[in-house]
């Protein structure tokens, strides 16, 4: 997000382009005295009016070389040249067109806007001021001092008076709008930090809630349904391990360290070792299409893939009344997708308790995370399917998403295998 | 959402903000200029009505400069440009008309051309520099052509039609180029800055670990409560009896319960509860009114620079408000395929420190949100934005 140039560079930066603001004014000034010298030149073509397009001319690289050298030395440079220049040039039009100065000296007036908008070395109000009222006095002098010496009557140049004026508002309020584009900067700062704080938060608690989920809550649910009066020992040894992960920290870090070290293949691992457990507990599970796709995720997706994975089989398990379902991975160019399909009896939005986690912390939530997307197809009686999708590729530069979206939506379209790619027949493991 | 554009109001909006003492100043100076020059040639003028027709022109070009600039309404866009320039030929074309043929038509005709020129400082800071340019080109074809049938027409004695011309176009072009130049500087200055601020985005490896401990430490809070006394009394072989089925059974509800709540909350009631804190710190009794209505949890949606954008709008309004912002009332909800947001707040203080003070954030939201307007009536201040569901 771009705020604007930050408190210490403000003033640096608004000094450089009021510098070039000048030093563009300048030019097109230098280019319109140019014209006006041109068409007089044109308009008397007897009288010795070359000096002056000489003068201005001279005046151009003057400009272009203290835009480069923003010195005092270059400044004063500039006000050298352009106090000969403005001579030459006044006094050129005093003694070739002086009836054409009688009344209006406007004619004048554009080597001494140059002047003016010297714009040298510097950064602040102060030192701006100085350098424009140090070429209002400069340009002034030299075309009075041309004027006396050709004979010709000084006339007040209101021309110039103006544009200096109009030059010290300008920079007035320029370095005014510093200061208060610079007060709002810290509390927007601020927010963009806490912002970034709270999106990692974030996405630390739907690791968390998910890991909580798919154990604790997991665990506590197996009891209170139990029927034995003991535990069985598989199932003390599962509470013991998962406690002892959850006290520790490993499961807040593990997919990041994970990105530093997990070999490629390592990014199938998750996925099969779902499928694999789920058929622990007797799940039939088969496996269709491109496993090899997963390798394309990073590990961290692979990672939350595979749990998201187990929790949509657990749920055929628990939920869907039947033993079997199927794992279905396929991808294009930019994006890869894992399909989880039952027959079983299917649900609708509408009887899903809103106490209910798993969709939501533990496959929803967890893949959105990762920069994923789920969306569920399910009607009663129908069975249930579950798309997980994840951009790879250019598209996977898209930032994650944590907000919710609309999870069940009604019956599943129909993917024919056409829709699956030329890849998709191999088995799960 | 439309396309970004290379403006000093989209990649530096506070900046921008924060020289609209420049533009209105600006606008304000062409129109008394222009007034000025047509008061004191009024005696020359032939037709009065068309010289005030072209007074009229140039109000409301300053108008439009002043008004499409405002912190409540949406961004300076290319139409409102194009109507300043083209109300700036037409006045330049009114005036001299209402003169023709007169001696003060050389001096009105100056008014155009400089009116238009200090309408482009004005704007610069809201256009791109091309557009600049090229609209100031434009208008100096036209004001140029207007200016040499001037010179045909009433002649200044001794001096050649391009003497004038030049003379004429010289604020137009000297202003424009100079706004021109002024913009892109500044802009390059942004991209320059750009990627120092990407990188200064990025959290530290400290500050990952720190919020990890952190959002650990609650879990294993929430464990040691109750969890693993009755892991460990299991593991312990305590007898699975009714009590204890019924006892895992409340102990997931409660868990569950929490989960729910923490799944339900977006980040926006987090933050405005963590703001509301802030008053509860200084010792005050809470205020329990609810804040924030957005029953589909659509904050969510936004993007990570319109958070940012809203959040230092609501810290402004707590921080001015001494952490005790009345009625305030954010409001989000889906409209078809978008989501609209409302912040109310009273806001007992006059219109113009209003904008001063919420005037760099409203900037910021308007360059990232689809569409905002906000106003402030009857010392109530309010927002409404809307965005796109990512």
């Amino acid at each position: 997000m771009t705020m604007g140039l930050p408190a210490h560079v403000a003033p640096r930066a608004m000094s450089l382009a009021l510098s070039r603001a000048a030093h563009g004014m300048s030019l097109a000034v230098l280019c319109c005295g140019l014209v006006v010298a041109l068409g007089f030149a044109a308009a008397y073509p007897d009288r010795v009016l070359w000096p002056a397009l000489l003068a201005l001319a001279v005046m151009f690289p003057m400009v272009w070389f203290v835009q480069r050298h923003r010195t005092l030395g270059a400044g004063l440079a500039y006000l050298a040249i352009g106090a000969g220049a403005t001579y030459v040039h006044t006094i050129t039009y005093a003694l070739a067109v002086p009836h054409v100065l009688d009344d209006l000296t406007l004619w004048l007036a554009p080597p001494k806007i140059v002047l003016v908008l010297v714009a040298a070395a510097g950064v602040g109000l102060g030192r701006a001021v100085v350098w424009l009222l140090a070429g209002y006095v400069v340009a002034e002098v030299s075309a009075s001092v041309a004027l006396v010496l050709a004979g010709v009557p000084y006339v007040f140049d209101l021309l110039t008076l103006a544009l200096l004026l109009e030059a010290i508002g300008v920079c007035l309020l320029a370095f005014l709008s510093v200061r208060g584009a610079v007060r709002a900067h810290p509390r927007l700062q601020h927010a963009a930090r806490e912002e970034l704080l709270d999106d990692l938060r974030s996405r630390m608690e739907v690791r968390a809630a998910a890991l909580m989920h798919d154990t604790i809550l997991s665990h506590l649910a197996a009891i209170a349904s139990s029927s034995g009066a003991e535990l069985d020992d598989r199932q003390k040894e599962q509470i013991d391990r998962d406690l002892q992960i959850l006290s520790g920290q490993e499961w807040i870090n593990s997919a990041s360290d994970a990105t530093a070290t997990a070999d490629s293949l390592d990014r199938a691992s998750p996925l099969r070792d779902a499928i694999a457990q789920v058929r622990d507990e007797g799940l039939e599970v088969t496996g269709t299409g491109d496993f090899g796709s997963v390798l394309r995720l990073s590990p961290e997706q692979a990672q939350a893939l595979g749990l998201a994975a187990k929790q949509c089989l657990v749920n055929v398990i628990k939920h869907s009344g039947v033993m079997t379902a199927e794992v279905a991975v396929y991808a294009s160019d930019d994006e890869v997708s894992v399909m989880i399909i039952d027959a079983g009896r299917g649900f609708s939005e509408a009887s899903v308790g809103s106490d209910r986690l798993g969709l939501r912390a533990s496959v929803q939530s967890r893949i959105e995370s990762v920069g994923g997307l789920v969306q569920v197809w399910s009607t009663p009686g129908a069975g249930t399917s579950v798309l997980i999708q994840f951009p790879v590729g250019e598209a996977a530069q898209v930032p994650p998403q944590t907000g919710p979206s609309r999870l069940v939506s009604g019956p599943l379209p129909t993917i024919t295998l056409g829709d699956r790619g030329p890849g998709d027949a191999g088995p799960a493991s | 959402m439309r396309p970004p554009e290379r403006t000093r109001q989209e990649l530096d909006p506070v900046g921008a903000f924060a020289s609209r003492a420049i533009t209105i100043g600006s606008a304000l100076v062409a129109f008394a200029f222009a007034a000025a020059m047509v008061v004191s040639y009024i005696d020359w003028i032939k037709n009065p009505a068309l010289a005030l027709m072209g007074l009229l022109s140039l109000g409301v070009a300053s108008i439009i400069v002043t008004s499409a600039t405002d912190p409540y309404r949406g961004p300076f866009h290319r139409g409102p440009h194009g109507w300043v320039v083209a109300l700036s030929i037409l006045a330049g074309a009114f005036i001299t008309a209402g003169a023709w043929d007169t001696d003060a038509l050389f001096a009105l005709g100056w008014v155009g051309p400089a009116s238009l020129g200090l309408y482009s400082i004005g704007m610069a800071a809201y256009r791109p520099v091309r557009e600049i340019v090229a609209y100031g080109a434009l208008a100096s074809v036209f004001m140029g052509f207007t200016s040499m049938l001037q010179a045909q027409a009433t002649p200044l004695p001794n001096v050649p039609d391009a003497a004038i011309v030049g003379i004429h176009l010289l604020p137009l072009l000297a202003l424009n180029f100079s706004a021109a130049a002024f913009t892109h500087s500044i802009i390059q200055s942004i991209e320059r800055m750009r990627a120092e601020a990407r990188a200064a985005e990025r959290l530290s490896a400290e500050q990952e670990t720190g919020v990890a401990r952190s959002v650990q430490q609650d879990r294993v809070t929430i464990l040691n409560r109750e969890v693993v006394p009755f892991f460990t009394e299991v593991l312990g072989g305590r007898e699975i009896t009714p009590d204890v089925r019924e006892h895992a059974r409340s102990i997931a509800d409660a868990i569950r319960a929490v989960m729910v709540a923490e799944v339900d909350r977006t980040w926006l009631e987090n933050l405005v509860d963590h703001l509301r804190a802030r008053a509860r710190r200084h010792g005050e009794a809470p205020d329990g009114a609810r804040v924030v209505f957005d029953d589909d949890n659509v904050a969510n949606l936004m993007t990570y620079d319109q958070r940012t954008a809203l959040r230092a709008l609501l810290v402004a309004i707590f921080d001015l408000t001494d952490d005790r912002p009345q009625n305030l009332e954010i409001v989000i909800a889906r409209v078809g395929e978008r989501c609209q947001g409302f912040v109310a707040v009273d806001i007992d203080m006059v219109d113009p420190l209003v904008k001063s003070k919420f005037g760099p954030y409203l900037a910021v939201m308007r360059v990232v949100f689809r569409r905002l307007r906000a106003e402030h009536l009857q010392s109530v201040l309010t927002v409404r934005f809307s965005y796109d569901q990512r």
